[in-house]
């Protein structure tokens, strides 16, 4: 038997011979003992490697399959969903309106600067006294109830006569 | 209809933001000269006894005193380019500078040398007070000399000297 017959024979269980390739075929398989003996040969081959290696299915988590559940409705609704105008006055507000209330705020911020040379959020509580005599001392009370600031001087050497007495 | 220009309103904007810098900078304020006493009244019949917000004021401080005597009052105004002179008495005068803010640097004279400098924020409500002992008097009585700045501006004065 040629080499040419058992590749067609191969061809041939494998289904892929059509129409007269096939009709001529099994012509030839008919009449020929050693191609014959030959297909049995490889139909048990082929049958004992089906045995011999089962089919295994992969494990699919459920993440798997809820990911597949949710992207075949969201396909769906996007093509029930209908278009969304392109103008929307909501949408448009907002957009408008947030740009302009934070230029808002920063104009007011700024106004509030200049006209009472207070920037908001920015005050500086930091005091400083310099005594500038060597006889003199100065100390200085700061009372916030009463938004007052007292620099008491006094005479170093008359330091323990001092008038100012703490509570 | 004319087009709107964004360089002409940006401009029109800092011309208001510089006139209101201008306004902004004349801060008013008000000295005064107080005399604190353990007695009922003062020797010069000119004091007046010293009431309202600055009295609650010094009666919430922890003096010693009991009574508070009003010697001078004055109003003014600083700004920021320049010192103000106020003259308390013939030997005590402070220079006050609005520093913006609104800080404020005083410089406090006492017979024409320099005692103290200080520095501090002076918004609207706040007071600050210089202080000492009297030393004639044996810390029986001292002296204060008020600036604050008043949140209802004190009708306008002539800036400038006390006498």
């Amino acid at each position: 038997m040629n080499q040419d017959l058992g590749i067609k024979l191969q061809a041939y269980l494998d289904g892929e011979l059509s129409g007269q390739d096939r009709v001529q075929f099994e012509a030839e398989l008919a009449r020929n003992s050693e191609l014959q003996a030959l297909r049995r040969e490889l139909e048990m081959v082929s049958g004992m490697l089906r045995e011999a290696d089962p089919v295994r299915t992969v494990p699919a988590s459920g993440d798997f399959y809820f990911s597949q559940i949710r992207r075949r409705i969201e396909q769906a609704e996007g093509e029930t969903r209908e278009p969304r105008p392109s103008i929307n006055l909501a949408d448009w507000l907002r957009r408008a309106l947030l740009p302009l209330g934070g230029v808002a705020v920063a104009l007011l911020m700024f106004m509030t600067t200049v006209r009472t040379g207070i920037t908001p959020g920015f005050t500086s509580a930091h005091e400083e006294t310099e005594a500038l005599l060597e006889e003199t001392g100065a100390m200085t009370f700061r009372s916030d109830s009463q938004s007052v600031t007292v620099v008491w001087l006094y005479d170093k050497e008359l330091a323990s006569a001092s008038a100012f007495e703490f509570e | 209809m004319r087009s709107f220009k964004p360089k002409a309103f940006l401009a029109l904007l800092v011309l208001a933001a510089s006139l209101g810098n201008l306004r902004a900078s004349d801060m008013p304020l008000e000295a005064l000269l107080v005399w604190g006493t353990n007695d009922g009244s003062s020797p010069k019949p000119e004091h007046k006894l010293l009431d309202g917000d600055l009295r609650k004021k010094f009666d919430a401080m922890p003096f010693k005193w009991k009574n508070y005597f009003e010697e001078k009052r004055v109003a003014f105004r600083i700004g920021t380019n320049q010192y103000t002179r106020v003259t308390i008495n013939g030997s005590c005068s402070f220079d006050v500078k609005d520093l913006g803010s609104p800080r404020v640097k005083v410089k406090l004279y006492g017979l024409d040398k320099e005692v103290v400098r200080h520095e501090k924020p002076l918004p609207a409500g706040e007071t600050l007070i210089f202080a000492g002992d009297d030393k004639n008097d044996k810390s029986q009585s001292a002296w204060f000399i008020v600036i604050q700045h008043p949140k209802v501006p004190p009708p306008a004065a002539k800036p400038a000297a006390l006498k």
